[in-house]
């Protein structure tokens, strides 16, 4: 471990990165720690005004799994906390001043995801403490067989698990590309591509073949399995008791594949860490300010770019017809070709 | 040149976009000498700096310090103290976060040094970098990379920015570091006076090569200007520019300024065979040495193209 961490590194590191794990926990402790302190009031106000309403047995669980725009606002942290580590290295004053130090490249790059790493576990635990504190100070209120305290011990591993693989990935993107605000956007991009994709091509099928529901259960699965954006969101499963039974609907949530998942992150991660560690090994400084700073890689930066925009384009004005979407799809991809090639152009001039 | 070489730069080219930038570049510095590179803009100089502090890996060559590749070698960098012709730091660091930064990261920073080099340089340490003038931040890099007690100095256009005053007190205290401490400097500047002034060995580059390399007292023997007056002027232009080493002629009336780059007393002889009444040496400075020798570089380079 000390050999990793180097101390003047992590100090240089660690000066930039304070004020985002300050903004993550208040980010963390709004969505989680005010999410079922929000949903205990609406309980007991529930409760006062009608003297025979029944209490949401499952508060606790059902405020810490809601989901809403929590997942996309962590992202976007994990992308401010990537940029905020590299932005230093990626101006043009100052981008030889840490590799003309006595720091390896290895230690320069490992003890950024370190120090970033470290930010989102500092903000991850002190969430994870408040949510037990808030658990225990309302036991009175719990059904401790339907909020297991297992609930947030699950949410925590799941949550950081998640997040750090991200991170690494925004790591690795900040690797191969120059401009750190533009690495992090394209890195947020990449992770949405593929639910994207499956998005059109299930709207295409739809159209073509028409809506049968054996065919769109199935397409619900893969898009879900490619919704990287929410693959530590909770399953929620929805009860609706019998019409004119007293009881009222109620929903569970709980992790589907638990394990699996955990693993699949865990492996991902150290993939996403090796790749970023031989890109920002081999990274030349003098092509930092690039827009790709590896050559090869400008190929799938250009085809990447106009297919996305073919892709958006004809699902926006070939919605109707697959004819339509296809002539769509074919212009916009050569625009996007073209643009791409002149963004490589623009940005690769500097230094 | 002789004596232990220091930094040694073996056949190294650097390539950026596919272009030289630095061409089978071959130099060696002395320790404890002052070492200084002068070039137009775009010759190459910082391209150089950043491959000989290990910013930039070279495409050909090596560039040994101590004997040991420089690149991705802490034990080397711990050596080196790198002022950039720019600011190089955090704007959003306050000086004394860098000072703690530099304190943490070379195992020779002495905060004594750096103290009793701020009662010279009056750096405000509570200051951010980004509320620092660009003269302030310039002095902060020397004066942080000072108080690491480098063995190697490798300054690239430190002067930029200065008022005259400090200029001077920090190409004192340079002098200082090499008489008490046996500092290497390495410096670029395009004040050609202060490396005239302290540099021991000197090399011009241009185009990413080596163009001229020796000591300044070399350099200001073999390279001079004549004042010669001649009895009769008329066709003798044409002979001048053909005598060995003459790289300039320019007559005024009967007077004729002849530039040598390989002066010798031979050259003397011959002026006074094709009738010299008199020849007087002037001085030349550095600046002047360098114009000159980028004139006739150009026009080797115009005839070649032709």
């Amino acid at each position: 471990m000390k050999k990793i961490v180097n101390r003047a590194l992590f100090y240089k590191e660690w000066i930039n990165v304070k004020w985002i794990t300050l903004l993550t926990i208040i980010i963390l402790s709004y969505y989680k720690v005010y999410g079922v302190m929000s949903i205990i009031n609406q309980n007991k106000i529930w409760l006062k005004d009608h003297n025979n309403g029944s209490w949401v047995a499952r508060w606790f669980n059902n405020g810490l799994f809601e989901s809403g725009s929590y997942y996309y606002v962590m992202v976007f942290i994990v992308m401010i906390l990537a940029i905020t580590l590299f932005i230093g290295e990626k101006t043009s004053e100052t981008q030889g001043f840490i590799v003309s130090m006595p720091f390896t490249r290895k230690e320069i790059i490992l003890n950024k995801w370190f120090v970033g790493v470290l930010s989102l576990l500092i903000s991850f635990v002190v969430t994870y403490i408040l949510l037990s504190l808030f658990y225990f100070a309302n036991l009175n209120d719990l059904n401790t067989t339907l909020n297991p305290y297992s609930d947030i011990v699950k949410w925590f591993f799941m949550d950081i698990f998640y997040y750090v693989c991200i991170f690494t990935f925004m790591i690795l993107i900040q690797a191969v590309m120059g401009n750190s605000i533009v690495s992090s956007v394209v890195g947020g991009v990449i992770l949405a591509v593929p639910m994207f994709v499956a998005g059109v091509v299930q709207n295409l099928i739809g159209r073509h073949y028409g809506f049968t529901q054996s065919l769109f259960m199935g397409y619900d699965k893969i898009y879900g399995w490619l919704n990287i954006y929410g693959y530590n969101g909770a399953y929620q499963e929805w009860y609706n008791p019998e019409i004119n039974s007293n009881n009222i609907s109620y929903k569970n949530c709980y992790y589907l594949n638990y394990k699996s998942k955990l693993l699949i992150l865990f492996i991902l991660t150290c993939l996403f860490l090796y790749l970023a560690y031989v890109a920002y090994r081999k990274r030349s400084l003098e092509y930092n300010l690039r827009l790709s700073v590896f050559n090869s890689l400008s190929p799938i930066f250009i085809w990447g770019f106009a297919i996305c925009l073919g892709l958006v384009a004809g699902s926006l004005f070939g919605n109707d017809r697959l004819r339509i979407f296809g002539i769509c799809f074919i212009i916009f991809t050569i625009i996007g070709y073209f643009i791409s090639k002149l963004l490589l152009k623009i940005l690769s001039s500097g230094k | 040149m002789g004596g232990v070489s220091l930094i040694h730069i073996k056949n190294v080219s650097k390539m950026i976009d596919d272009k030289y930038i630095i061409k089978n570049l071959d130099l060696h510095v002395k320790k404890g000498s002052i070492f200084g590179i002068i070039g137009e803009n775009g010759a190459g100089k910082t391209t150089l700096i950043k491959c000989i502090t290990g910013i930039y890996k070279v495409n050909e060559g090596n560039i040994l310090i101590n004997g040991e590749d420089v690149f991705d070698n802490n034990r080397v960098k711990q050596t080196i103290g790198y002022v950039s012709d720019e600011n190089q730091f955090f704007s959003s660091f306050k000086v004394k976060e860098l000072v703690k930064f530099y304190q943490k990261t070379y195992e020779n920073f002495s905060q004594e040094r750096f103290n009793e080099l701020n009662i010279k340089f009056k750096i405000p340490v509570n200051r951010r970098v980004r509320e620092l003038s660009k003269g302030m931040k310039m002095r902060t890099s020397i004066l942080l990379n000072l108080s690491i007690k480098p063995d190697i100095l490798i300054l690239d256009e430190p002067t930029s920015g200065l008022d005259p005053i400090i200029k001077k007190e920090i190409m004192s205290i340079i002098i200082d570091e090499v008489a008490s401490r046996g500092v290497t400097v390495f410096i670029s500047s395009h004040h050609l006076d202060h490396i005239e002034r302290i540099c021991d060995n000197v090399a011009i580059i241009k185009n990413g090569e080596i163009k001229l390399m020796s000591s300044m007292e070399d350099a200001k023997n073999s390279m001079k200007k004549l004042q010669v007056v001649f009895k009769d002027v008329a066709n003798i232009n044409k002979d001048l520019s053909s005598l060995e080493g003459v790289i300039k002629v320019e007559t005024i009336g009967r007077v004729s300024y002849i530039v040598t780059k390989n002066y010798t007393k031979d050259l003397e002889k011959k002026l006074y065979d094709i009738n010299a009444d008199f020849i007087e040496f002037v001085d030349m400075s550095l600046e002047d040495m360098f114009i000159y020798f980028v004139e006739e570089e150009d026009d080797k380079n115009e005839k070649n193209c032709k």
